[in-house]
């Protein structure tokens, strides 16, 4: 191979004409459709009021703001793997994200607060600090090799702490109770819609869309993968993994907090209280899209279906008048199914390798 | 032991291994790395099934399925690495799944420290059986593991390199030990690459060669240089692809280089030359590698790159200073066995195949066909994952990706381990090829033949330091494992 240094790359990518693009759907992904749309006809049949159009704005805010938050995970899913990537502080963030945005209104509590901000300034500050909190999870699980359950255990509870200091804040009192207010971009945000689709399911399918491409077409959405599968193997190539750590969980925190403003303006109220617990649904959302905990595999398509399952069976038991405790038991059940079949998966993959190894 | 033969897979690594020790002796099991010595103690203790052959202990044949039957019938096995658990005291170390018990519930821990005392005090060892074995030096715990073979009543004793990770005066120490057990008539199969050792501690030495016994022979009267001819004598077979050229500017230059494993080491390397770093497992040839390519820190001393000093913190900043490494473990560290092989060449340089931050995808396939297609990967296809290809493929396409990367400095760490005869020609093709074109390779290799037959200049390594350093003149099999095992080579020594 004489010329094999010579050529240069320029010249490959002029040669470059892309070809199919083919949209990689697995089995796994199929496997969720066959199941929304069944379980739809199922639930139709039960609750004739499942397909009506309240009902599926009802299923599409819900999974728009689970998957919001649920693209972070992803991520961190992804990307992490390896580590033990998990974010759990995502409930937590969501509530102080809201919090700190009809907070600092001004507007939104009758008390003395002296802090006025305009509410896009508003929305900045609550973006920016749940991102930089996200951002102290992943110093700390990089720079002191610190397990992401640990850490992130551990911001969820100061992030719900900050909250009840935000809200004691904004109202002048401690407070535990919500506070309704109102505000025509948090209406916007959390009750608003381009004609028949929801606000929110916009903002859900622009950032899974920019997402997406980021992880597949751009050297950091690439390094992702290979530091999910192997954190040595990526330091051998040269990825900086400390970097691709802290901006991966500061991604997960920002849009935990983004998600957290909408949950603001949909109920209209910020509560110290608000989204408590929510960080299981989250994981739901990305495990059961096929996202593999073990890190190194996944894709936001699967989250997408993944968090509209989750939002068909939450609206689908409600209509049907199941108490909430038994949904419990239902989506548990069927998080722990979505792990054993990943591992299923897994373990045929193996099998193959090692077989034409 | 009679007759011994193992296979892996259709590979056969040993051949009709006999192999006897008698009461009351040591005995040297000498050989290079991968001639068939772990191999072998692991069929006498019961972790690997044999093929074919026997193990006669005092006069009965015995099969051992399980170690624990190796164990009840008086064998005790001392492997290289400790397997002592370092948050359990010596006590329980020493009594590890045989705590005594006052009843079938509870533990008798009274008895238990009485009796690991007593063992200890006929080793002559002090140390509180209550302490914590990870509170111990090495030394201490080496004792502690011969401590739990006698309490096991062992009648035979295998030690792998017991002595790879001590100081002088604990060997003295191990070494006296060593001559009170062979008193009391236990049997000692001896595992060391110090020919100076053998010659101290042994009665007799077996020497091992590509899974076949070579000789035995009086330890106290064969010397060493002897004993390194008997271990590697073999004939030349392989044709190696070995082109003449001139050796070019400096390019990389090391200085009083240390890390956690490295000590002091200074080398030069230059551009079309391929530097072989010979040495045995252990003696810092890798870690040599992993500091020089920023993958482990570096503690004191410089790296020059084309004359300039450089920081290597990072594999990245290595990366970006052209320097390149196939890393010993392909599986974890080499290729991400799970993304295809499109995805592994560009590994190291996404910035080669993206514009304003986008991958160019198409860019990035045709690169990689070109490379597969170079470096003939069978089955040539980019989107095959890498893991599903055999490992000699798997090797080029690691070394495709730094290919594509472009290194001026390309560090191989065995190159062709694990690798069938095809590749490793294919391989050996390449890396010619490559510094025949300007590029400074530095081959790491325990193979002999392979680093003989390849390299322009060779290093050794033992202990961390560089031991000798041999011009293409000098080079010979024996040479080389003189300064490896820390001896200087006779002239007498050299090839024929």
């Amino acid at each position: 191979m004489p010329s094999l240094l010579a050529q240069t790359p320029k010249r490959e990518r002029e040669a470059a004409a892309p070809k199919t693009r083919r949209i990689p759907v697995q089995g796994q992904q199929l496997a969720l459709v066959v199941l929304i749309v069944v379980l739809a006809v199922g639930f139709s049949t039960q609750a004739p009021g499942f397909l009506s159009p309240d009902s599926l704005e009802n299923v599409l805010r819900s999974a728009s703001m689970f998957g919001i938050v649920g693209l972070g995970m992803t991520i961190v899913i992804i990307g992490c793997g390896s580590l033990g990537g998990i974010d759990l502080s995502v409930g937590s963030m969501m509530a102080l994200g809201g919090a700190i945005g009809a907070g600092l209104l001004g507007t939104a509590f009758t008390a003395a607060n002296p802090v006025k901000l305009p509410v896009f300034l508003a929305l900045a500050v609550a973006l920016a600090v749940t991102g930089a909190l996200g951002a102290c999870n992943g110093l700390l699980v990089s720079w002191l090799k610190l397990a992401p359950f640990a850490v992130t255990l551990g911001m969820l509870s100061v992030a719900r702490g900050l909250t009840y200091l935000v809200v004691a804040f904004a109202v002048g009192q401690s407070a535990t109770a919500g506070v309704t207010f109102s505000n025509p971009v948090f209406d916007w945000l959390g009750l608003g819609a381009f004609g028949p689709i929801p606000t929110v399911a916009v903002v859900f399918v622009v950032l899974a869309v920019l997402l997406a491409f980021v992880l597949r077409s751009t050297p950091f959405g690439r390094s992702l993968f290979v530091l999910g599968g192997n954190a040595e193997n990526a330091r051998l190539a040269g990825i900086n993994v400390r970097r691709t750590i802290v901006i991966v969980f500061a991604i997960s925190g920002l849009l935990a907090g983004l998600g957290g403003l909408i949950l603001t303006g949909r109920l209209s109220s910020a509560s110290p209280l608000a989204a408590t617990g929510y960080e299981l649904d989250v994981i739901m959302v990305a495990v059961i899209g096929g996202n593999s905990l073990s890190g190194g595999r996944g894709s936001i398509l699967g989250t997408v279906l993944g968090a509209v399952l989750i939002s068909e069976i939450d609206t689908g038991l409600d209509l049907l008048n199941v108490p909430s405790f038994d949904q419990y038991l239902v989506k548990g059940t069927i998080l722990v199914v979505a792990v054993v079949m990943d591992k299923v998966y897994q373990a045929r993959t193996n099998r193959n390798l090692v077989r034409t190894a | 032991m009679q007759g011994i033969t193992k296979s892996f897979g259709h590979i056969q690594v040993l051949h009709g291994v006999d192999l006897s020790v008698a009461r009351g002796e040591v005995l040297g099991l000498l050989g290079e790395n991968g001639a068939g010595k772990s191999t072998l103690l692991n069929i006498l203790n019961g972790v690997l099934p044999r093929d074919d052959g026997e193990i006669v202990i005092d006069g009965e044949p015995v099969t051992f399925d399980t170690p624990k039957e190796a164990q009840n019938a008086g064998l005790a096995f001392i492997h290289q690495e400790l397997s002592l658990l370092p948050y359990l005291s010596v006590a329980e170390n020493i009594f590890l799944n045989r705590l005594p018990r006052k009843n079938p519930w509870l533990v008798d821990w009274a008895t238990c420290n009485r009796q690991a005392a007593d063992i200890l005090e006929r080793l002559a060892v002090k140390i509180d059986p209550r302490t914590l074995v990870g509170r111990l030096g090495t030394a201490e715990q080496e004792l502690i593991e011969i401590a739990k073979a006698l309490s096991m009543n062992a009648r035979i004793l295998a030690m792998d390199e017991p002595t790879a990770s001590l100081t002088e005066a604990e060997i003295e120490r191990l070494f006296a030990l060593m001559g009170s057990l062979k008193a009391d008539g236990v049997s000692i199969i001896y595992v060391s690459h110090r020919l100076h050792e053998v010659a101290e501690i042994c009665d007799r030495a077996t020497i091992l060669r590509d899974g076949k016994i070579v000789d035995t022979v009086d330890a106290k009267t064969t010397n060493s240089h002897t004993l390194a001819t008997m271990m590697v004598g073999r004939e030349l077979s392989e044709i190696f692809p070995k082109t003449q050229r001139e050796r070019g500017p400096e390019t990389l230059r090391v200085s009083n280089l240390s890390t956690a494993k490295v000590k002091d080491v200074s080398l030069t390397a230059h551009r079309g030359e391929i530097l072989g770093i010979a040495g045995l497992v252990g003696s810092g040839r890798t870690e040599l590698a992993r500091a020089i390519f920023g993958a482990d820190p570096i503690t004191a001393g410089e790296v020059l790159v084309d004359g300039e000093q450089v920081t290597l913190d990072s594999p990245g900043s290595a990366i970006r200073h052209g320097i390149g490494l196939v890393p010993e473990d392909r599986k974890l560290q080499g290729a991400v066995l799970s993304m295809s092989n499109a995805h592994n060449v560009t590994l190291a340089s996404l910035s080669k195949v993206s514009r304003w931050g986008q991958l160019n995808r198409g860019g990035e396939r045709q690169a990689a066909k070109r490379l597969v297609k170079d470096l003939q990967v069978s089955p040539a296809n980019i989107e095959q994952e890498t893991g599903r290809l055999s490992g000699g493929n798997q090797q080029k396409v690691v070394l495709a990706k730094w290919l594509f990367s472009q290194s001026k400095i390309l560090i191989v760490d065995e190159p062709t381990r694990g690798v069938d005869v095809g590749a490793r020609a294919a391989i050996h093709g390449l890396l010619d090829d490559l510094a025949g074109q300007g590029t400074t390779i530095i081959m790491i290799s325990s193979d002999l033949p392979e680093v003989i037959g390849m390299s322009d200049r060779i290093v050794v390594m033992h202990e961390g330091r560089i031991a000798g350093e041999l011009a293409r003149a000098e080079f010979s099999e024996e040479a080389i494992v003189m300064y490896a095992s820390g001896l200087e080579p006779t002239k007498e020594g050299s090839k024929a």
